[in-house]
């Protein structure tokens, strides 16, 4: 009898245990791409004059984007002194995928050999820096529910809706969806799709590239500062480009000090039936993530 | 012993299940089988299949049954496929007809006719990055009528009050069986007596099914339209046909016989009153003509194409 138990048991457990997502799914979730750590004491914290430097770094791969790249080392002191100097190596890191259900991350370690600092007048202090740029294009997007009349079946295709979490179906990628709120509008004619579309970007890192020379004379060099581009385009599948605030021949300003940007769409669908379709939010920017460490260099000639 | 005890009880427990899995719902035991089926729709297995790849070409076919008792003539009942972007699958959202009738359940077809309706092939031609989920959805529009055939007493004040009456108006008049097997079912009836000779008659009404109802006279596509799908929703026709006396309270109309009713939460109470001279019982005759619209749904994952 506690056999027959316990085969039940193994029964249910083995029906509940559903492990990761299965192939052929997308891998979503919160923004996330290259990392970049320091292997331990490479370099150390202190290092003393005429020492070999050697940095190694751990880069993993934690987005989706295929990264073929380089990554480059280099310290905020003067070439004076020797030390390291600005070295870079290729990387080249396939983006996360589903291996056997569950998400599989490419990792590789690069390691840097620099020559000694050398004639130091004093202890001195400097920062390593490691940091790799990378292009990232990626597609995302929820599927959202249209339909003729607003205010009716609104249990099974709401008006309003907030979509956040798994259904957002976010890539996983430096900058990703993090909310989309629909609106439909009646008019005449039919109905307006509006879609106010929240961007979120991974802590560690920055946007980087060039704002275009007629963005920069119209908008000044201050307004050009504050700002990075980002390739952004939206599609109701089938129904055609929504028409975004602020997004000006497929490019959106990001503000740098901003974590998140709101977009906000629209795309007239006349009459349309009841429909789930999706929504593709279409992203390409360059991305730069960066690592450093503190060092400090003692003067062998003071100590003695 | 104890393997006995539980062996025992093992195989009681399977002939419970036995027995009850053999119940017979089928069976007809007076004028009608009853129930609150309609015609259903459900999409044949594989037509579509619930995964498939981006370049592939599937069926799509959906299956109509009529488990309600009323006939329907080839094409009257139709269906369309909507939920997804239809031109994205190459798909159309025009209504088709059945292609043969679609017999009502009774004496010599116990499970109703059934038809299928094919729509072709769909195939996905949008970007598809890994996979993507969708809801295929069909909807089934079709003209339906439940009949009642309700034993009613006709009994004058006098009657009743000298207990002279062969009959009785107390009550709940539906028996098992009065009603036939439809979505739209006449789920009360009950009587009172109104002045000195007239006998009134409170009819319930309610949409028992998933679906909606519509006016008799609507066409499949009207239900689709903003204005005139709000115009005929929610509203049906009531025919007394018997006693061909009786005169019905609907609200839009003169006191009449046959008339529309408005369902509110999917329910309304029509009163109908008849003269009573003679004390008798009777077959309240009664049928509610409507369009009933009813919907599924499958759940489709599309695989990015490896090739």
């Amino acid at each position: 009898m506690k056999k027959l138990w316990v085969v039940l048991l193994l029964f249910l457990v083995a029906g509940c245990s559903q492990v990761g997502p299965r192939m052929g799914e997308k891998i979503t979730g919160n923004p996330d791409g290259l990392r970049i750590e320091f292997l331990q004491l490479q370099p150390p914290t202190i290092i003393r004059e005429n020492q070999d430097v050697n940095v190694g770094l751990k880069l993993t791969n934690s987005g989706v984007c295929d990264i073929s790249s380089e990554v480059c080392v280099s310290d905020t002191l003067s070439s004076v002194w020797g030390g390291i100097g600005e070295q870079c190596q290729s990387l080249n890191l396939n983006g996360i995928e589903l291996v056997a259900g569950k998400v599989s991350s490419d990792t590789t370690e690069v390691y840097f050999n620099f020559e000694p600092y050398t004639n130091l007048d004093r202890d001195l202090s400097t920062t390593v820096i490691a940091k790799s740029k990378y292009r990232c294009e990626v597609s995302a997007g929820p599927q959202l529910c249209v339909k003729r009349l607003v205010g009716e079946d609104e249990k099974e295709c709401g008006s309003f809706e907030t979509i956040t979490g798994t259904g957002l179906e976010a890539t996983i990628a430096p900058i990703t969806l993090g909310k989309v709120e629909k609106q439909l509008i009646p008019e005449r004619g039919g109905i307006n799709l509006i879609a106010d579309i929240t961007l979120k970007k991974m802590n560690e890192g920055e946007i980087v590239g060039e704002i275009d020379p007629s963005v920069l004379s119209e908008k000044g060099e201050a307004f050009a500062l504050r700002h990075t581009p980002i390739r952004f385009e939206t599609d109701y599948l089938g129904y055609g480009l929504m028409d975004c605030k602020n997004v000006e021949n497929g490019v959106f300003l990001w503000r740098k000090d901003r974590n998140e940007e709101t977009i906000s769409c629209e795309l007239f669908l006349g009459d349309v039936d009841f429909v789930d379709n999706p929504l593709d939010v279409r992203l390409g920017y360059e991305y730069e993530n960066l690592n450093s460490l503190s060092l400090s260099i003692s003067d062998v000639d003071r100590q003695r | 012993m104890k393997k006995y005890y539980t062996l025992s009880i093992l195989m009681i427990l399977s002939l419970l299940l036995v027995v009850g899995c053999n119940k017979d719902d089928t069976k007809k035991v007076g004028t009608f089988f009853g129930g609150i089926d309609g015609v259903s729709i459900e999409f044949e297995k594989l037509a579509p299949p619930t995964q498939f790849g981006q370049d592939d070409s599937v069926s799509i076919k959906t299956i109509l049954k009529n488990k309600g008792e009323f006939d329907l003539q080839t094409g009257k009942a139709k269906a369309r496929i909507f939920g997804i972007n239809l031109n994205n699958f190459g798909l159309t959202s025009d209504y088709k007809g059945t292609e043969g009738s679609l017999r009502a359940r009774g004496e010599f077809s116990e499970q109703g006719g059934e038809q299928v309706i094919d729509f072709g092939n769909a195939r996905y031609n949008q970007i598809i990055v890994n996979s993507q989920d969708f809801t295929i959805r069909a909807r089934v529009c079709y003209p339906y009528q439940t009949k009642a055939l309700v034993d009613v007493c006709i009994t004058p004040l006098i009657a009743k009050e000298g207990d002279k009456g062969v009959c009785t108006i107390d009550g709940q008049k539906i028996k098992e069986s009065d009603i036939s097997s439809a979505p739209v079912q006449v789920t009360e009836v009950t009587e009172e007596i109104r002045g000195s000779d007239q006998v009134r008659f409170n009819i319930g009404i309610e949409n028992k099914g998933k679906g909606n109802v519509f006016l008799p006279d609507t066409t499949c596509e009207q239900t689709e339209e903003g204005a005139t799908r709000v115009a005929m929703v929610d509203k049906l026709e009531v025919d007394v046909l018997n006693p061909s006396e009786v005169q019905c309270d609907f609200r839009t109309s003169e006191l009449s016989s046959r008339g529309i009713v408005e369902l509110n939460g999917g329910k309304t109470v029509l009163s109908c009153f008849t003269t009573a001279t003679d004390s008798y019982e009777e077959k309240l005759n009664i049928r509610l003509n409507y369009v009933y619209l009813d919907e599924t749904s499958v759940p489709i994952t599309i695989f990015e194409s490896t090739k």
